[in-house]
């Protein structure tokens, strides 16, 4: 069974998916899905990482002995 | 056997509880975006990660002497410093122009970085600047959504809050932005086809 899902569920679903959505998806909506999970995609392609070295130095810092004010 | 994922909020009240782990996690989970997000304002490398640095520090900082008050927005928040702290560096940068050697780069760009080759370097960079430039291409109001969405890790009803608009238009901007994006990266596909198989 499919329901009718508009084009703004289809991109509400593609960031804040909602737990067994995607079986009412008509087959249509489906291939729209991955089409934009492919775009999605390339955006994450597009992210650096910076060197370990940088990470170690700011994971040292967090963990200098200064007790955390409550 | 099913995996769940720790929240940040939790690794967050861990952290604060005296638990250092819990920030390295916390560091390594967010790392890479709030570093492409530092890079997309400066474009240099080795000055992301300086101010990367100086915004994990302003964190630690804050959080240390009890006024973190997000409410698990962690990532959002800690994006939030490092894009105020990239925009402050280009305001300097204004007042202190950077050294230009003969070849015409940058003093800072002359430093390699030991964990990987240039190739490489440069690879991430040729992919990362493609993406830049085609969200550049996009409408303000979509590609203000869509790095609020995809890089900031907003909610779309906290954009739709933050924006003024409702969250119906501001899922309709990023279905437009993202429709953009594949007309645009499917028309490079097809530049880059009929270059290597001419008819």
């Amino acid at each position: 069974m499919t329901q009718n899902f508009t084009p703004n569920d289809l991109i509400k679903n593609l960031y804040e998916p909602e737990k067994g959505l995607t079986h009412f998806l008509s087959s249509e909506d489906r291939s729209e899905l991955a089409a934009l999970h492919l775009v999605k995609n390339t955006l994450d392609e597009g992210y650096l990482h910076p060197s370990d070295s940088c990470v170690d130095s700011i994971i040292a810092y967090s963990k200098r002995n200064i007790e955390i004010q409550s | 056997m099913i995996k769940t994922q720790v929240s940040d909020a939790a690794l967050l009240s861990a952290y604060i509880q005296g638990e250092d782990k819990a920030f390295e996690t916390l560091v390594k989970r967010s790392k890479s975006k709030v570093y492409t997000s530092i890079y997309l304002i400066v474009k240099d490398r080795y000055i992301a990660e300086d101010l990367m640095q100086e915004t994990y520090i302003k964190a630690i900082d804050v959080i240390k002497s009890g006024r973190y008050n997000e409410e698990g927005k962690f990532l959002p928040w800690v994006v939030r410093i490092g894009h105020n702290l990239a925009i402050d560096f280009f305001r300097k940068d204004k007042r202190y122009p950077t050294i230009v050697l003969e070849d015409g780069s940058k003093l800072f760009n002359s430093f390699e970085f030991a964990e990987e080759s240039s190739e490489d370097i440069q690879m991430k960079a040729d992919k990362i600047s493609n993406v830049r430039e085609l969200i550049k291409k996009l409408p303000d109001e979509q590609r203000e959504v869509l790095v609020m969405r995809h890089y900031e890790e907003l909610s779309f009803q906290e954009i739709a809050d933050q924006t003024g608009v409702s969250i119906n238009t501001a899922l309709g901007r990023m279905r437009y932005a993202l429709i953009n994006l594949r007309k645009m990266l499917e028309k490079q596909e097809s530049a880059y086809d009929a270059k290597l198989y001419p008819k």
